[in-house]
């Protein structure tokens, strides 16, 4: 199987990864809990893992990043935290479900700043117009459907500017891109463990420039006669028990692209993207959503197919070996501003481990999946 | 004493950086006032250097105690 899906899940991990959680199941506890050496060993992993995600994404210290179940979870904590019924929310028309549907549930009023895709100099002039009186900004880093990287610094910039508290979800973006959270000055940033950072599923990360309200309550190992959440970071925003084999995964996970080097591994993932959609753009019946400038767009690339329904080709390319993506991919706001919205598209999304053959390979089999479907 | 797990382990890494051997426990249940805490162990003649180190970085600490001859942990004064 050629897997494209990562933008769901990176499927492919790293040996290190397997391993590491391997051994967490067999050799450590619950971190916080107990002090004997099972609990020790759990407690030091975790405490690893922060500072190995500190260093990558340049966190002043450890205790900033919180972790989640999900970005979604992390998106959750952050939008709680700054959003109240009936404030001002400016976002990007690129995000997605995880950004939207807690802002409508917190009965937000939400300004999308709607702008053509790759068009990033309008994108920055449309929150310039919005942001004065917004009560926070959410910002996508790359879409998810489309690969396009947004202008996040000069998005944070204005956001700084106009003492806006900004949210990234660098969900697409986290492992596959350079960022420094420390530089943008943003109040949250948010990313699963499962996909570019090549974790384990069921481990997400919130990296905090502030201290926030907490979302969810209970034993957080510390402070424990305090009736309410503690106050301190990461505790405050962590009740419950950690998942330790995920959290191991995602240590490993983490430097594996720390020793690889995240420059070498954006290129690798345009490289691969390239190939295939130079192959791609052959035919004329495949319309292919990618930005004439390289730097615009990461690993992730939509199409769409004249009289092809997207699921239908999906399902093909899946039979015929080829793991992909069709429909809204979960963010409905993403195609609306597209274009994209009544047909859809099936998204192919590369990693580290996806090579230039099985890009140029994944390119034939569409074509030939096309072919069919069409005669 | 510290007042988080992570808060301890950071300050772990900084005293064993600077050169003093530490090891995180959980603080006894007499001086844990708050509830659950945790402490870091090292020997008693690298306290000042570690208390410098701490407030250098940054690493707001608790009490500190020193264990008697029999065992039980008594505040000192710093």
């Amino acid at each position: 199987m050629i897997y494209l899906d990562c933008a769901a899940t990176s499927l492919q991990k790293p040996r290190t990864v397997h391993r590491a959680v391997q051994q967490a199941l067999e050799t450590m506890a619950s971190p916080g809990r107990g002090g004997h050496p099972a609990a020790m060993r759990a407690a030091d992993t975790a405490y690893r893992c922060r500072e190995a995600l500190a260093e990558l994404f340049h966190v002043p210290s450890p205790e900033q990043v919180v972790f989640t179940f999900n970005a979604t979870h992390a998106l959750n904590l952050a939008i709680n935290d700054l959003v109240s019924s009936g404030d001002k929310v400016v976002v990007s028309g690129y995000e997605h479900n995880s950004v939207m549907r807690p802002l409508y549930q917190r009965n937000a009023r939400v300004e999308i700043v709607r702008t053509p895709l790759f068009a990033s100099e309008e994108m920055v002039r449309g929150f310039a117009k919005a942001l004065p009186g917004a009560r926070a900004a959410v910002c996508t880093a790359m879409s998810n459907v489309f690969g396009y990287i947004t202008p996040i610094g000069e998005i944070a910039e204005l956001c700084r500017y106009y003492r806006v508290p900004l949210i990234v979800d660098a969900s697409q973006a986290a492992g596959s891109l350079p960022m420094n959270f420390e530089e943008l000055g943003a109040a949250y940033m948010a990313m699963p463990g499962h996909k570019g950072l090549l974790g384990p599923q069921g481990t997400g990360v919130l990296l905090c420039g502030r201290v926030p309200t907490p979302l969810l309550a209970g034993g957080s190992g510390s402070d424990s006669r305090n009736p309410y959440m503690p106050a301190l970071l990461p505790d405050r925003l962590e009740a419950g028990t950690h998942n330790i084999p995920g959290l191991a995964g995602l240590l490993a996970g983490v430097e594996y692209i720390r020793a690889t080097g995240i420059e070498r591994i954006a290129a690798h993932e345009r490289a691969v993207r390239n190939g295939f959609v130079r192959r791609l753009q052959t035919m004329d019946a495949v319309k292919v959503f990618a930005a004439e400038a390289a730097e615009l767009q990461g690993g992730v690339v939509s199409i769409q197919c004249e009289g092809v329904d997207c699921e239908i080709l999906s399902e093909a390319l899946g039979r015929a070996g080829v793991a992909v993506r069709g429909g809204l991919h979960c963010a409905p706001c993403a195609h609306e501003t597209a274009g994209t919205g009544e047909l859809g598209t099936v998204r192919f999304s590369f990693s580290p481990f996806n090579t230039q053959q099985e890009g140029a390979m994944a390119a034939e089999l569409t074509k030939h999946c096309v072919n069919n479907l069409k005669t | 004493m510290f007042r988080s797990l992570t808060y301890a382990q950071r300050a772990m890494h900084v005293l064993e950086r600077g050169g003093v051997t530490v090891v995180l426990v959980k603080a006894p249940q007499s001086v844990s006032k708050a509830g659950c805490t945790y402490g870091l162990r090292l020997r008693p003649h690298h306290l000042q250097y570690s208390l410098e180190l701490l407030k250098k970085h940054n690493l707001p600490h608790g009490k500190v105690y020193e264990y008697t001859a029999d065992g039980k942990p008594e505040e000192v004064q710093v």
